[in-house]
């Protein structure tokens, strides 16, 4: 089984299932070239009302015959499903589908605890996939509540405090980056865009295969030469064994100092023991990241 | 002027996994340092430009070769491609060898085939 935690919300699903698209509110997931599952999730403030979204999704999709599901129609262990996500506090409702080519099964989902709503469908071709669909139901996991959230995504994880938010994303072949950010003042989570005035970027990448990146060249080198936020020549890079260090100010001048906008800069980058990769985590911005935050952000960045 | 382009004919990604690289004849290979590989390969040219390129002097008929050099996640794909490795084979082995996602491989592999394909070096067959 592989476990998805994105953004908040986690899921295990078979390991032949892959995701295919990844939005910061979203998950698809492909299983041989087939849709077999989609989650889409937000946090609400104030009441939720499942009948409205069901309404809204049926409104939506004209070409599918959308309903409710009563107790008797659902199978047994979408069902036993169900029970135990009621049993951690998630309300859900289901709804089948059904169009000329597609058939599913879905749930709307909400955790009154944290206000989120989430909507999961399972496109199902065969029994089979009834049971996966109950099985990967039974595992979402709401983890909006907490001092750390953890993410895990492409065979990373790592734990983030509360205050960082999702900030933008890329998985490309070779190179996955993961940035979040936390606004100086947390007044402004959400009023301003993310990574706009002060604040914390802290940023996770994977460079891959680290035996060929580092062929010919140290690790400090590689990083002063490729990393986008590689530190700058006048903070000095500690070497430990595969691992190197900085923490520093990276631009800063009176008018800087007296605005309170130098930037600084603290990171790290290593090669893994097993992986043939190489992590980094790297915190900069106006709001220096406290050396024991970051160092518990580092220690809980692995390879899966 | 503005005719639309033909859509070219799309197979699903599990059948063009399946399908088997094979290396063009007159392509040629030369080791070079560090256990890398330079490919020299004839550039296909365009009729209408030859007969251009004839007429003003430019060019004596003589095919013109160019030279493609491999890095080494290259030069791995390059040797694996026998005629008998599919592209799905090519990928795994490269997931294996170089400890990669098993998805990124595939992208970089079938990333370097068709650029490879595109100039003529290696074709696929079912």
């Amino acid at each position: 089984m592989a476990e998805f935690i994105w953004n908040g919300v986690g899921i295990t699903t078979p390991d032949e299932w892959e995701p295919s698209a990844i939005e910061r509110d979203g998950l698809v997931f492909e299983n041989r070239d087939r849709h077999v599952c989609e989650v889409k999730w937000n946090v609400v403030q104030g009441s939720f009302s499942f009948d409205k979204h069901i309404k809204r999704l049926t409104k939506g999709h004209k070409n599918a015959a959308l309903s409710g599901v009563t107790e008797d129609e659902t199978p047994q262990a979408w069902t036993a499903a169900l029970n135990r996500l009621t049993q951690s506090g998630i309300r859900a409702k289901s709804f089948i589908w059904k169009t000329e080519i597609n058939q599913g099964i879905g749930a709307a989902l909400h955790n009154p605890a944290t206000g989120l709503a989430a909507l999961i469908q399972f496109f199902i071709h065969n029994e089979q996939d009834e049971t996966e669909a109950a099985s990967t139901l039974a595992s979402f996991r709401d983890y909006a509540s907490g001092k750390t959230i953890p993410w895990a995504m492409f065979g990373l994880k790592a734990r983030v405090p509360a205050e960082f938010k999702l900030e933008t994303f890329s998985f490309k072949p070779g190179h996955y980056t993961i940035k979040f950010w936390r606004p100086k003042n947390a007044k402004n989570t959400g009023r301003l865009p993310a990574g706009k005035g002060p604040g914390t970027h802290l940023v996770f990448e994977r460079f891959a295969p680290a035996s060929v990146l580092l062929k010919r060249i140290s690790i400090a080198d590689w990083a002063r030469q490729t990393m986008e936020n590689a530190p700058p020549e006048s903070v000095e890079i500690s070497t430990d064994a595969n691992t190197i260090y900085w923490n520093g100010t990276a631009r800063t001048s009176l008018l800087r100092r007296t605005l309170q906008r130098a930037i600084y800069t603290q990171g790290a980058v290593w090669v893994t023991d097993n992986g043939n990769a190489l992590l980094s985590v790297i915190a900069h911005g106006t709001v220096p990241a406290p050396d024991a935050i970051f160092t518990d952000i580092c220690e809980s960045y692995e390879l899966v | 002027m503005f005719k639309k382009k033909a859509l070219l004919p799309t197979i699903p990604r599990s059948q063009a996994l399946n399908m088997i690289p094979v290396r063009n004849t007159e392509v040629e290979e030369t080791p070079i340092p560090d256990d890398l590989i330079r490919l020299s390969y004839p550039l296909a040219i365009k009729p209408w430009f030859g007969q251009l390129a004839e007429k003003v002097g430019m060019w004596d008929k003589r095919p013109m070769i160019k030279h493609l050099e491999l890095d080494e996640m290259g030069t791995f794909v390059w040797q694996l491609i026998d005629g008998e490795h599919s592209v799905r084979q090519i990928a795994e082995e490269f997931t294996r060898h170089y400890q990669v996602q098993p998805r990124e491989a595939e992208l970089s592999v079938t990333a370097f085939i068709k650029t490879i394909g595109q100039r003529g070096i290696i074709g696929l067959k079912d």
